[in-house]
């Protein structure tokens, strides 16, 4: 009987395939590891990273630039400092056919501007604003060293506008390692004098898109 | 026979009155948080109370929500004119005047806070209220396994979260509801003004309802109404939140709802009596670009007219809202 259910079960549930979506924090090609001193290549800067953590949302494959499938699972808090937090894997049908793959880095202005949630989305996480309304989409904390003195580092990214869209390649079969390279928006942060954001703005919005072409897939 | 008929029309007209009595008046716009349809939300409500009582809210576990948000005075702080936190810290804005706010999207004198789960996060935070962070609340909260059967109650799981903790208290904000003054009843047809009362409300239609709209008696925007900067606070109201010099020193108009019990009035709690309210739109204020429409001129009352006009807002109390032990301190806590 349960041999019966089982196999009626299997015909009626299409066989899945698993995908593995990896997050790299890195400063040029360096991989960052938490409290250890980094040096970027191109500006030559010492800098000691405590804290990284991002939201990713939305995630979708597309064929054609058609979406073909969505995950369920809504949202993910990549956090450096948690090694398992920085592997999604998920299960598509094996038989989708796609090209590429879409992520949302942030909160959707909808769930921004809802209740509190829990999971990932509770204010618990730290990524979520006391003093006004608005998650936290990428927080960076830090110093930059030198041999005089430290400077704290302190970019915490969110608010409208601030979440992006954005689609890598990718095969069937194939998993995906991104590198989120922190260096294009350190230096547009420290070229504007600014080791400091911690408010939604225009400032905010431009970090956030120097932080989308920072972010690539390892070859 | 007669008798038998009087009875069977009266009484649906008596249960009309007694059903209308209490719920709020027809004309009042619609909720913008209803969650008294999910489910556990009389638990989490009853949860929310606990906690809004609860000094383990704050870095010392010396100071509650109603530490400032007394229900004898509205759920404002008659004491200071700004906040009074934790270390005898005195915070940048006066406690509002906490009722109705089911109505309300946007909370804060600039509407920083546009959801009511997440408005207790701001002065749990602040370092000068609570001094606290959501974290160190829900760790408090597990530690003590005091709340671990509301918490179950409410949500089906004992262990507290921060969505837990902070739709309770959302939940029981918007059980703070006042809508059972005398005006109320005026409107429900179950009680008149008198003479003065009735040409107070006139004043108060001419000159203040534009603003302080009727039910809320606010109209739940953000407005300058030509307060003279308080240089040691150099506070712009709504423009911190928005950046749009349009904004600057527009703060949100509070409701008038149980006035004379909330004072001192202003987002930096200035004036301690309405007699200096009135003053301030008579002859005190600094006309600004971008100010309300209403007050481009100022408000000349004659005395009379300004007794009239208080009679009139002494009939916004609602004692009801004021004494109700179901909203004050928790029994069983």
């Amino acid at each position: 009987m349960l041999a019966i259910v089982a196999t009626a079960y299997a015909q009626q549930t299409p066989a899945q395939k698993p995908l593995r979506l990896k997050f790299q924090y890195t400063l040029d090609s360096g991989v960052v590891e938490l409290g250890k001193e980094i040096e970027s290549e191109r500006g030559a800067r010492k800098f000691r990273f405590t804290k990284i953590k991002q939201y990713v949302s939305n995630i979708a494959l597309y064929l054609a630039s058609r979406c073909v499938w969505r995950d369920s699972g809504g949202f993910y808090l990549v956090d450096a400092e948690d090694a398992a937090s920085c592997q999604i894997a998920f299960n598509y049908p094996s038989n989708l056919v796609f090209d590429e793959i879409s992520l949302v880095f942030g909160i959707d202005s909808t769930t921004h501007a809802a209740g509190v949630m829990g999971g990932a989305l509770d204010p618990l996480n730290g990524m979520y604003w006391s003093w006004q309304s608005g998650y936290i989409n990428l927080k960076i904390e830090g110093e930059m060293l030198d041999q005089q003195k430290s400077t704290a580092l302190e970019y915490h990214i969110g608010g409208l506008g601030t979440a992006h869209e954005k689609r890598f390649g990718l095969a069937p079969g194939e998993d995906l390692t991104l590198d989120c390279d922190l260096n294009p928006l350190l230096e547009q942060a420290l070229s504007a004098n600014k080791t400091h954001l911690m408010s939604p703005g225009k400032q905010a919005i431009a970090l956030s898109l120097a932080w989308m072409q920072s972010v690539r897939k390892q070859p | 026979m007669k008798i038998r008929i009087l009875m069977l029309l009266g009484m649906p007209i008596a249960l009309l009155f007694a059903f209308h009595s209490r719920k709020p008046l027809v004309f009042w716009p619609k909720q913008v948080y209803s969650f008294q349809h999910e489910a556990g939300f009389k638990e989490r409500v009853e949860l929310g109370h606990l906690l809004f009582y609860d000094p383990v809210l704050s870095a010392d576990s010396s100071v509650s929500c109603a530490s400032c948000h007394l229900q004898y005075t509205a759920f404002a702080h008659v004491d200071h004119a700004l906040s009074h936190g934790i270390h005898d810290s005195i915070g940048n804005r006066n406690a509002p005047a906490l009722m109705n706010l089911a109505w309300h999207r946007e909370l804060m004198w600039d509407g920083a806070i546009h959801h009511l789960d997440m408005q207790s996060l701001a002065p749990i935070s602040h370092p000068a209220e609570m001094g606290s962070s959501i974290q160190e609340v829900v760790g408090k909260l597990n530690r003590s396994r005091k709340y671990a059967g509301a918490f179950y109650k409410a949500f089906g799981d004992s262990l507290a979260s921060g969505e837990f903790v902070l739709k309770s208290i959302s939940r029981f904000l918007t059980t703070l509801v006042s809508n059972r003054s005398k005006y109320d009843s005026v409107m429900n047809g179950t009680s008149v003004f008198t003479a003065q009362q009735k040409s107070g409300y006139e004043i108060f239609r001419k000159h203040c309802n534009s603003c302080h709209t009727e039910p809320l008696f606010t109209s739940l925007k953000y407005e300058d109404n030509g307060l003279p900067l308080n240089p040691r606070l150099n506070d712009l109201g709504r423009y911190s939140i928005t950046q749009n010099t349009a904004d600057s020193s527009r703060f949100k108009i509070p409701t008038l709802r149980n006035i004379t019990y909330s004072y001192p009035y202003m987002h930096d709690g200035r004036f301690n009596s309405l007699g200096e309210v009135l003053n301030h739109y008579e002859k005190g204020m600094v006309q600004r670009k971008g100010m309300q429409k209403a007050l481009k001129h100022n408000i000349t009352l004659s005395s009379v007219q300004k007794v009239d006009l208080v009679a009139f807002l002494l009939t916004l109390n609602d004692k009801h809202f004021l004494f109700n032990p179901e909203l004050g301190f928790p029994k069983n806590n």
